[in-house]
């Protein structure tokens, strides 16, 4: 009978078609390389169609000139370039219609909830352009990686994050002679004593984004960590986390009200804007929407790092916000181009964003940056990419953490010590028990 | 002492209690539809404002929501898309609805109520389970990205309910006028076309509104499916362009809703009476 296992060859030798197989890899590795360098589309991408589906830019004249932006590459290289948008909560669910259907866009869009390691299999690799980029820009800043690299390898862009930094009321602050909020038991002072003048704060506790977001960067600046750095193992059951949830029923009791039970993403910033809150912590939407809505406020509020929790730990979870390419796309050599562009052009899309786009890559932070670095109240922002972490700090987003930031088990474990109807330690029990039920799911699958 | 009591002053107590009664329903159904068109009005400062009484105008009104709908997003095209998508479900609906919910009725078919209760139990099966596989068809079809994927996907919806809702109102149906057709002449289509239709009107009709509002109320397949701007229909469109990551724009949301909702709501009080009569029974009662 003979023998079916191949036979060894001696490694430094190659036949014809290995040789063939890697000079055409090395070839085409080259060759992108040298177009992503020179900027240039090559020929194959010419007569192509290219459709990106993306979120709605909270300013709307940013997608103008995105929409716009992307034509005008198009045309300068023979590709029609469709631009969709829809609501970035909504972007999950259109992603797995297009999963099912192995068809839709070329390029897509995650923002807030990252779902590049649910579907790295059906992704392109886009570590070729990532690196390129880092190379030219002075490297990712260290947050980056987590959000999208699997094996080594980079299935998604970050081209930009949302920073939530401390919106507060100076006149109001100056009037009780309270003290800047540089850390969260400051801030807790200030809640405490302006909420009997009128004057409360207030961070969502219900099931939205930005619950996900504050209550996280305050459980981190208070030493608590979500994952070990490997993301592997969840870390959540600690005296840190029994420190926060303290923390958080205090500053709850003492500074905000029950209408945090009912708030969406939006309510923060109507809260500023219509003058009642003392401070908020959010992203510059809120900044934006009051200088836009009521005028008088917008003089008086001012921005401030994020708040130390432990003293010199500050933490800020930002909303990151990645771009993908699904591996059934017939134009990934064209998505990868633009995303090449994009990249190059980031600075010009922090400008069209009024300071809200925030780039990932470290040369980008040269003083002054566009519109932040001008504005003096803004200019404090500069010095967030030191602190910025995203979900699952300081472990990388794994898939259980996305199923955790989808179902809200952190910000609904604060919520429940909040209501007072459970002791800290029953909360700390539900919570742990669902974050290890997601990691044992995961780890079985 | 007091004398005996008029007719009219019983009239009187009675609507007194009538109107009493029903006042905190009206107040409940009609309070978000003010609150709708007030803020569909109001100018951003005047919205944002906490320490004055919402219910009323501090600025002067606005028609700057209503005119950003119509020059700053595709708020026409989206109504367009949203008038044709139902009127066309609706039709299929009626073709595919009237013959199965009469031949359930009628046709005396081994199982036809089992089947009817299996037909309707298919409207209960949610959208976020069936819009997965529905993909996989609307891709195969070559529909995705187009409204047409739309008219595909919501009789899925609408002709299992309006099948029950058809074979229910043709039961009550009398026997006997189709009976009386068929010794005229007709056969089971001609009776059908020439007396149980014509008959059933109020039902029909029901299953027309029910077919167009829920065509009008979808929001996941027409997310899941149509991405362009300017084949959205307005379910869809309303949300991508007025709700920016955490910037709601009120007003705007507001005009946009109420433009769709107020023709809607005069026209179900156009046929409200054959409304209730289709929902109640039918041409039998």
């Amino acid at each position: 009978m003979s023998d079916l296992r191949s036979v060894q060859t001696d490694p430094s030798t190659l036949d014809r078609r290995k040789f063939l197989g890697v000079a055409g890899a090395g070839v085409a590795g080259g060759s992108l390389l040298t177009m992503l360098d020179a900027r240039k589309a090559p020929a194959q991408v010419r007569g192509t169609t290219l459709r990106i589906l993306q979120w709605s830019h909270f300013i709307p004249a940013y997608d103008a000139w995105y929409d716009k932006f992307a034509r005008e590459w198009g045309d300068k290289n023979g590709v029609k370039v469709r631009v969709d948008h829809i609501p970035h909560l909504d972007i999950p669910a259109r992603m797995a219609a297009e999963f099912a259907a192995g068809a839709g866009h070329d390029i897509i869009y995650n923002g807030s909830s990252i779902l590049t390691r649910l579907y790295y299999k059906n992704l392109v690799d886009l570590t070729d352009v990532a690196d390129q980029a880092g190379k030219k820009y002075g490297g990712w800043i260290p947050a980056a990686r987590s959000l999208v690299e699997v094996e080594g390898r980079w299935f998604g862009l970050p081209i930009f994050y949302i920073l939530a930094p401390m919106l507060y009321r100076k006149d109001l602050f100056d009037a009780s002679n309270l003290k800047y909020p540089d850390t969260w038991e400051l801030a807790r002072v200030a809640a405490r004593t302006l909420k009997p003048k009128g004057h409360p704060t207030g961070i969502a506790l219900s099931q939205c984004a930005d619950a996900n977001l504050f209550w996280r960067s305050m459980f981190f600046s208070f030493g608590g960590t979500e994952a070990d750095p490997s993301g592997d193992n969840p870390t959540l059951d600690s005296k840190e986390l029994r420190e926060f949830l303290r923390f958080a029923k205090a500053i709850f009791d003492e500074g905000m009200t029950p209408e945090v039970f009912s708030w969406d993403d939006a309510s923060d910033n109507r809260y500023l804007a219509s003058g009642i809150a003392c401070w908020v912590h959010d992203a510059i939407s809120a900044y934006r929407t009051t200088e836009d809505t009521n005028p008088p406020v917008f003089q008086s509020t001012f921005l401030g790092l994020e708040p130390q929790g432990l003293p010199g730990k500050r933490v800020s979870v930002a909303a990151p916000n990645v771009w993908m390419v699904w591996k059934f796309s017939k134009n990934q050599q064209a998505a990868k181009e633009w995303l090449a562009y994009l990249i190059d052009n980031d600075l010009e899309g922090m400008v069209q964003s009024r300071g809200y786009n925030m780039p990932y890559l470290n040369d980008r932070y040269k003083k002054p940056m566009p519109v932040i670095g001008t504005d003096p109240k803004l200019q404090i922002l500069q010095d967030f990419p030191k602190i910025v972490a995203f979900y699952g700090y300081p472990g990388p987003s794994t898939t259980p953490i996305q199923e955790i930031v989808n179902t809200f088990i952190f910000p609904d474990m604060v919520t429940r010590v909040c209501r007072g109807k459970e002791s800290i330690e029953e909360s700390i029990k539900w919570g742990v028990g669902e974050y290890r039920r997601v990691y044992a799911k995961h780890k079985r699958a | 002492m007091a004398g005996p009591r008029t007719h009219r002053q019983k009239e009187i107590r009675r609507h007194l209690w009538i109107y009493g009664l029903i006042t905190p329903y009206i107040i409940i159904a009609v309070f978000p539809i003010y609150w709708m068109a007030i803020t569909a009005f109001k100018q951003d400062p005047d919205l944002y404002r906490m320490d004055v009484f919402p219910l009323w105008f501090h600025l002067a009104p606005t028609w700057k929501h209503f005119s950003y709908l119509f020059t700053n997003t595709n708020y026409g095209a989206w109504i367009i898309n949203t008038m044709v998508i139902a009127a066309w479900v609706a039709v299929i609906t009626l073709l595919a609805a009237v013959p199965a919910g009469y031949a359930l009725a009628r046709l005396r078919i081994p199982g036809a109520e089992n089947l009817g209760i299996a037909i309707f139990m298919t409207y209960l099966v949610p959208a976020i389970i069936l819009f997965l596989p529905l993909a996989r068809v609307v891709s195969m079809l070559g529909l995705q990205d187009s409204w047409w994927a739309l008219v595909l996907v919501y009789p899925t919806i609408t002709i299992p309910f309006c099948t029950w809702l058809l074979m229910g109102f043709f039961k009550t149906v009398p026997v006997e006028m189709e009976e009386a057709a068929r010794v005229d002449g007709c056969g089971y289509l001609g009776a059908l076309v020439r007396v149980v239709l014509p008959v059933s009107v109020p039902g029909i009709l029901t299953a027309v509104i029910f077919a167009f509002t829920l065509s009008m109320q979808d929001f996941l397949y027409g997310l899941a499916f149509v991405a362009p701007g300017d084949q959205k229909p307005v379910t869809v469109g309303v949300p991508t362009e007025l709700i920016r990551g955490d910037v709601f724009f009120w007003g705007s949301l507001m005009a946009a809703a109420l433009m769709v909702g107020l023709p809607v709501a005069i026209l179900y009080n156009f046929f409200l009476d054959r409304f209730i009569q289709g929902i109640t029974g039918g041409a039998g009662k």
